[in-house]
C-alpha cells in the first residue's frame, strides 16, 4: 500500500492505454529538452468541434458519450506534434506527441433520460472546461515551435 | 482517547537520500523513503498520533491539512493532500491507495477508503482517484479510477466503482444512489487526474527543496517552489506594494500572490493558504473578513483576479482554472460563505455566495445572490448541494 514501489512507466502506461485510441502517443518518460531551439511562432488556425455518438438504451435512458477536438493548421517542417496538459491545479511537465494535426478526445458521457441529455451535456462539458486544457506545438527536426495558446478542453 | 497533538516539522527531513526503502519517522510520522522521491508534509499540517500516520513517497501535504489518527491512516505514494484538506480516523482506519488526490478542503472520515481497491484502465496495476474541493467520503469507499466532484458526498457503506464520477453537490448514501447520482469517468477526467498528480509531484520535490535550502522558506509568507520551465523563477507575494517574506505570519501565501493590502500582518487573516504554486500573479483585493481555512489557488495559465472588500467565510474556496478563459474574478464586495466555492467563474459587484454553495464556469451579474447549498455550473442552476 505505502512501500516503495516501482513506478516505472506508471503514467506513461496508463495514459497511453487510455488514449491510444487517439492515435495518442506519449513522449517519454522525461520532458522535451530544455531549451530546444526555437522552430517559429506556435501553429495556427486552432479550431475546435464537439462530436456526439449515442449508444443503446438502457432501460428508460440513453446513454451518449461527447468527444472534443482541437485541429490546426499543418506546420511547415513537422514530423509531429507535442501537447502540452494544463490542469485545474497546474501544468505537468509531462508531455504528449502524435503525428496527427487533430488532439480528440472523450469529454463527457453520460446516462439521461429522453430530452434530458443536452442538459446533462452542457453542464459537463462546461464542468470538463474548468478541469482541462491543452496547449500544441509543433516539432520541426530537433526543433520546437512557440506553444499555443491554452484550450479548454470541451469549449467551442 | 488521549490526544497528542502538535505540528509536524518534517517538511526538510524528505530532502535526504532515497536509496534504500527504510522507513524514516519524522515529526512522529512514517514516511516510506523508497527510490522515487521526496514526501512534503507542509510546516502548518497538525496531525493527532502522528505515529499511526504511514505516508508513502512523493506525496505532497498541502497547508492547514489535518490529519487526525485514532486510528492508521495511510496515504499511498505519489497522493495530494491539498489545502484544508481533513483525514479524520476516529472510528475506523483511513486509507488512501496509491495516486489519491484529496482536493482543497476535501475530507475523508472513519473508515473511508480511496483507490484502494478496483480496476484501471488498460489493466494497470494503479490509476488516479479524485475526491474534490469541500466534498467528503465518510466511512464510503471510491475505488481507482473513480471520482468524487465538488461539494459531493459518499456516505458509509456505498461503493463508488471504477469509472464512476459523482456529480457536484450530490449525497450517495446508499448503493441504490449511485447510477442516479454519478456518470461515467470520461478519458479526460483521466488526462486530468494524471496531470494533477504529475503537478503535485513536483510540488513534494519542489517543496522539499525549498525546505531544504531553508526551512523557513516554506512557513509564512514565502516563495514558491520555482525551478520549472513555466515557472523559473522564484516569487515574493506583495501586499501593499511591498515585496514581503515573513515566515512568522500565521498564514501560508505563496508566490506572486499581490495584496491590496496587508491584512495578513494586521491578524485579519489566519490559517488560510494563498497559493501562487506557478508564477502567474493573481490580484487580491482588500479583504474585510477571512476565516479559517480558506483556500485560493491559482495557476501559471489562468488569471484570478478579486476586488476591494471581500469577505470569505470558513472553509471557502476560490480557484482558477487552466486556460485564459477559465479566469477567476470579482468586483468589489464579493461575499462567499462558509466552504462556498467559487472555481472558473466572473462575479459582478456586490454578489453574495451562500454557505456550502459552487459557482462553477458562470458569469453572475451585480448583485447576484446564491442561495445555500446550491450548484450553479454554466450560469444555470444544476441542483442542490444534497447534504
Amino acid at each position: 500500500m505505502v512501500g516503495a514501489r516501482a513506478r516505472t512507466l506508471t503514467v506513461l502506461g496508463v495514459v497511453g492505454v487510455c488514449l491510444l485510441g487517439a492515435g495518442l502517443l506519449v513522449a517519454g518518460r522525461g520532458t522535451a529538452p530544455a531549451t530546444p531551439a526555437r522552430a517559429g511562432p506556435a501553429p495556427a488556425g486552432l479550431s475546435t468541434r464537439l462530436d456526439d455518438e449515442v449508444g443503446p438504451r438502457a432501460g428508460d435512458l440513453v446513454s451518449w458519450r461527447t468527444f472534443w477536438a482541437l485541429c490546426w493548421d499543418p506546420y511547415e517542417g513537422a514530423k509531429s506534434y507535442e501537447l502540452r496538459v494544463l490542469t485545474g491545479e497546474g501544468t505537468s511537465a509531462r508531455l504528449l506527441r502524435q503525428p496527427d494535426r487533430c488532439f480528440r478526445i472523450e469529454a463527457a458521457a453520460g446516462e439521461s433520460a429522453p430530452g434530458a441529455q443536452a442538459g446533462d451535456r452542457a453542464q459537463l462539458l462546461a464542468a470538463q472546461q474548468g478541469q482541462l486544457a491543452v496547449q500544441v506545438r509543433a516539432v520541426v527536426g530537433r526543433a520546437r515551435s512557440d506553444w499555443s495558446d491554452p484550450v479548454a478542453v470541451g469549449s467551442r | 482517547m488521549a490526544e497528542k497533538r502538535f505540528l509536524v516539522t518534517l517538511a526538510m527531513a524528505m530532502a535526504m537520500a532515497m536509496a534504500t526503502a527504510t522507513a524514516l519517522v519524522a515529526g512522529g510520522a512514517t514516511v516510506a523513503q523508497g527510490d522515487p522521491g521526496p514526501t512534503f508534509v507542509d510546516p502548518t499540517v497538525t496531525m493527532v498520533r502522528p505515529a499511526e500516520v504511514h505516508l508513502g513517497s512523493l506525496v505532497y501535504v498541502g497547508p492547514y491539512a489535518t490529519l487526525i489518527a485514532g486510528m492508521p491512516i495511510h496515504v499511498g505514494d505519489e497522493s495530494d493532500l491539498q489545502d484544508s484538506v481533513l483525514l479524520s480516523a476516529r472510528t475506523g482506519p483511513v486509507d488512501l491507495g496509491e495516486q489519491s488526490i484529496m482536493a482543497h478542503g476535501s475530507a475523508a472520515k472513519d473508515g473511508a477508503e480511496i483507490g484502494e481497491r478496483g480496476t484501471c484502465p488498460g489493466g494497470a496495476g494503479h490509476c488516479p482517484s479524485f475526491v474534490g474541493f469541500n466534498s467528503e467520503v465518510d466511512g464510503g469507499i471510491v475505488e481507482r479510477d473513480a471520482m468524487v466532484l465538488h461539494l459531493a458526498r459518499v456516505g458509509p457503506g456505498v461503493r463508488i466503482p471504477s469509472g464512476r464520477k459523482v456529480l457536484s453537490g450530490k449525497n450517495v448514501v446508499t448503493q441504490a444512489q449511485v447510477a442516479s447520482k454519478t456518470a461515467p469517468v470520461t478519458e479526460a477526467d483521466r488526462l486530468f487526474m494524471h496531470g494533477v498528480i504529475e503537478v503535485n509531484v513536483s510540488f513534494a520535490h519542489g517543496y522539499s527543496m525549498l525546505a531544504a535550502e531553508s526551512p523557513s522558506n516554506v512557513r509564512g509568507i514565502n516563495y514558491d517552489p520555482g525551478g520549472t520551465a513555466f515557472n523559473p523563477v522564484r516569487n515574493l507575494p506583495t501586499l501593499a506594494g511591498v515585496p514581503t517574506r515573513d515566515p512568522a505570519a500565521n498564514a501560508r501565501i505563496i508566490g506572486d500572490v499581490r495584496m491590496a493590502d496587508n491584512a495578513i500582518l494586521t491578524r485579519q487573516i489566519v490559517r488560510s493558504s494563498l497559493r501562487a504554486d506557478e508564477g502567474e500573479p493573481f490580484h487580491v483585493g482588500t479583504v474585510d473578513s477571512m476565516g479559517t481555512n480558506v483556500t485560493f489557488h491559482a495557476l501559471e495559465h489562468s488569471h484570478l483576479d478579486l476586488g476591494d472588500h471581500g469577505r470569505y467565510g470558513n472553509g471557502a474556496v476560490v480557484h482558477g482554472g487552466p486556460a485564459f478563459s477559465a479566469t477567476t474574478s470579482s468586483a468589489s464586495g464579493l461575499t462567499l460563505g462558509r466552504s462556498a466555492v467559487l472555481f472558473q467563474s466572473q462575479v459582478g459587484d456586490q454578489v453574495t455566495i451562500g454557505s456550502r454553495s459552487l459557482v462553477q464556469a458562470s458569469r453572475l451579474a451585480a448583485g447576484t445572490v446564491v442561495p445555500e447549498n446550491t450548484v450553479v455550473v454554466d450560469g444555470v442552476v444544476a441542483g442542490r448541494v444534497e447534504w
